[in-house]
């Protein structure tokens, strides 16, 4: 591994992305779920939904500005770390972003204004509305920018003039083949993650015994958002997978760890990869499983990631991904045990039966 | 020449806004000092995007890219963020008064 600049550009936007997801994944779906939580409070005027409101606010607010600052700097990053890239497609990301810029992130942080501090002077449905708008600017902006990275993954609608990139057709281009694949995807995805996360936090609550009014509205409203979700997502996931087989077939062939073409395909659950002799040296793999899972049939054909022989890079690239692939569904085992062990102590509980149930649907949504 | 003018006066405004005790005199007169600021920088910048390289028409993107943002964006979404801005501006007009310092109730404060 040579420290050359490609490398240090892609270890720093790495981090800063890796970082900054953290946020708007988080605040997505809690900007939709405090609009929510307030809407209830308008509706039935009950205090208990002003407790809850109250209680995520300051969290919402922290985590929405550690989201921009995060932003700003990757943003700036898409010029620093990118530059060629940037320069050859500005014609088409720049108006992307731009449309973020000004459909969203100007919505979003005035109206956060009223959310954080104008309860008292406006009526209530206005402060409903801000809500609203709020949880609109933030799935406003991950249409944009989910328009800005499909269009990446897939370029469709543009042309090559004089040797520069220039739009040619913005429909095209923004509602592109795999955007209404990969924008239902990350809003799901974001609103799983909050879900998880109001059901942990509801379940931590019961299992004390402490607020458990509260506890039980986190419970059920959470829990009953993520069991309509799973389903969907399982739905749009494979989706996904169909789009990046068809379209970036090595780079499936990369998170499938297989080397060699296949038929029939197995499908390798954990795999150590030698990237120098170009194959696994220790693997898990199910028979016929890959060809099922990539084409539906028994008996397919499916690519492996040394088809090009000749893009050796691609190869590598591709390979870094492996390992973070692979620990991102070890590390969700540790916390879901844990989540596990806890409920099984106090069989006691009412609502250990939804305290247990919490961990399983977890695993599922991590390892999605 | 105009705008350095202008810029001066508005400097000695927010002083004058304060000796004299006019409350919106400060915010206003700094918001001019501001774009008279920027407008000083894109005249003495003219015609170059980033001086004596680039020009502004050199560095523009092609006329698809600016076209869609100034239909959509520049026509239609400005004059709306404006409205809305300007709203929520006047939504905190007026001085803090004591009640209305506290936080929003939360269990945490």
């Amino acid at each position: 591994m040579e420290f050359d600049p490609a490398f240090l550009s892609r270890l720093q936007f790495a981090f800063v992305i890796s970082f900054h997801i953290i946020f708007p994944a988080f605040t997505i779906g809690l900007a939709a779920w405090l609009a929510t939580i307030e809407g209830a409070r308008l509706f039935t005027g009950r205090h208990i939904y002003q407790r809850l409101f109250d209680f995520r606010l300051k969290v919402f607010a922290l985590s929405f500005g550690m989201g921009v600052v995060s932003g700003i700097v990757m943003a700036f990053q898409f010029g620093t770390n990118w530059s060629v890239m940037a320069a050859r497609t500005g014609s088409i990301q720049g108006p992307l972003l731009g449309y973020e810029g000004f459909t969203a992130f100007m919505l979003e942080a005035t109206l956060f204004g009223v959310m954080l501090r104008g309860r008292a002077r406006v009526p209530p449905w206005f402060y409903f509305l801000s809500c609203c708008m709020v949880s609109v600017g933030t799935m406003m902006s991950s249409f944009w920018i989910l328009a800005n990275n499909s269009w990446m993954q897939v370029p469709v609608g543009h042309a090559i003039v004089d040797g520069r990139i220039v739009p040619a057709d913005w429909w095209t281009i923004i509602l592109g083949r795999v955007m209404m694949v990969r924008w239902p995807r990350m809003l799901l995805a974001a609103f799983l993650t909050t879900g998880m996360c109001i059901i942990a936090t509801g379940a931590r609550y019961s299992l004390r015994g402490k607020d458990s009014a509260e506890a039980r509205v986190m419970l059920r409203w959470g829990l009953g958002l993520v069991a309509t979700i799973i389903p969907v997502q399982l739905f749009f996931g494979h989706l996904t997978g169909e789009y990046v087989l068809r379209d970036q077939p090595a780079k499936f062939a990369a998170i499938e760890a297989r080397w060699t073409t296949q038929q029939p395909a197995t499908e390798v659950l954990l795999a150590i990869p030698d990237e120098s002799a170009g194959r696994n040296l220790l693997a898990i793999e199910i028979p016929h499983l890959g060809s099922l899972i990539a084409s539906g049939t028994w008996d397919a054909r499916e690519i492996g990631a040394l088809w090009r022989r000749s893009d050796v890079w691609l190869l590598g690239s591709c390979l870094d991904r492996r390992p973070i692939f692979e620990t991102g569904r070890i590390a969700a085992f540790p916390g879901s045990l844990e989540a596990c062990w806890r409920s099984s102590r106090s069989p006691s509980l009412a609502h250990s039966g939804s305290a247990r149930v919490f961990p399983p649907t977890c695993l599922i949504a991590f390892g999605d | 020449m105009i705008f350095p003018l202008v810029g001066l006066l508005a400097i000695r405004g927010v002083f004058v806004g304060v000796r004299q005790r006019r409350d919106t005199w400060p915010f206003f007169m700094s918001a001019l000092f501001f774009i008279s600021a920027f407008a000083m920088l894109a005249v003495l910048f003219w015609p170059f995007m980033i001086p004596y390289a680039i020009t502004i028409s050199a560095a523009a993107a092609p006329e698809a890219s600016l076209s869609f943002l100034f239909w959509g964006a520049g026509l239609f979404v400005l004059p709306v963020i404006c409205i809305y801005t300007g709203v929520v501006y006047w939504l905190f007009r007026g001085k803090l008064g004591k009640g209305l310092i506290s936080t929003s109730g939360s269990r945490l404060g």
